[in-house]
């Protein structure tokens, strides 16, 4: 039973909620670039160090995967069941079904609807922009 | 206040780091319980989505292609190659490597030693053996 259109659900589950997004990112940054001072050059610095741990925690769960025999088994039964049901879950490059099917007609939607491709490609742009400068402004402070 | 040496420090770490993962990743896809036609299985089907997810933001009427046209989003775009041509040196620094990027680069070039390169290069064959594993079948898996 279809319960609505499937570019009825790209516009609002996942265009408009990106859209919302970048205009999250590009209001967070432009007020930190606009505060930010030389001697917040350790604001990124920390930052790195949560990328670091980050790293460090999924090379953890890898490395006890790979020796541990009962995590071991778990992921292969994990793979399996993905390997199964891809078709469902991941879908073709026909977009028939799973995240492809959303996918293409998210695109559908994207060239049909010209307000939406347009918001989004300038809020795209917008948070952009402030991302390149957020990054760069560290590197002009050391 | 972090100097350009703690960046280079963090920097060499992030990549230690990530040569662990893959390193770790690697030794996860040589263990023969590791199924290589589910992993081709899953990999086709991920491509699959990977076509339709990257259409909307480089597609013809996606995203780049809508932007590129568009007088707000190119203006945008203007802003970040102005700031950073504006500000060229201090950001990515010169060949002397004591200002922006460049000293980041230098302290981390001053770092590599020996143990660095040998990670590198066992990182680079076990890839080759994963690689292997996963082709030494293909005509088998994928007709």
């Amino acid at each position: 039973m279809a319960i609505a259109s499937a570019t009825d659900f790209a516009l609002n589950a996942i265009l408009n909620p990106i859209s919302d997004l970048y205009v999250l990112i590009y209001g967070i940054l432009e007020l930190i670039n606009k505060h930010l001072i030389p001697e917040h050059a350790n604001f990124i610095y920390s930052q790195l160090s949560v990328l670091l741990w980050g790293t460090k925690f999924l090379s953890a769960i890898l490395n006890v995967t790979s020796s541990n025999a009962t995590v071991l088994t778990n992921f292969t039964d994990f793979l399996n069941t993905l390997s199964e049901n891809s078709y469902h879950f991941f879908g073709t490059v026909e977009g028939n079904s799973g995240m492809a099917y959303i996918a293409k007609y998210s695109y559908i939607e994207l060239i049909q609807n010209k307000e939406i491709s347009e918001r989004l490609a300038v809020g795209f742009a917008r948070a952009l922009n402030n991302t390149i400068i957020y990054f760069v402004k560290v590197l002009e402070y050391l | 206040m972090v100097n350009a040496a703690d960046f280079a420090v963090i920097i060499m770490q992030i990549i230690l780091a990530n040569i662990d993962l893959v390193m770790n990743s690697f030794k996860l896809l040589l263990n023969n319980s590791v199924d290589v036609e589910a992993l081709w299985n899953v990999s086709i089907h991920a491509a699959g989505f990977g076509y339709w997810f990257t259409k909307p933001f480089l597609g013809d009427g996606g995203s780049l292609d809508v932007a590129s046209r568009n007088v707000s989003a190119m203006k945008n775009i203007s802003y970040a190659i102005n700031y950073i041509g504006g500000n060229a040196e201090a950001i990515f620094g010169n060949e002397t490597g004591q200002k922006g990027f460049s000293a980041v680069m230098r302290h981390f070039v001053e770092m590599i030693d020996d143990e660095f390169a040998l990670k590198m290069w066992n990182v680079a064959k076990t890839g080759v053996k994963v690689a292997t594993r996963m082709l030494e079948n293909i005509n088998a898996t994928l007709r």
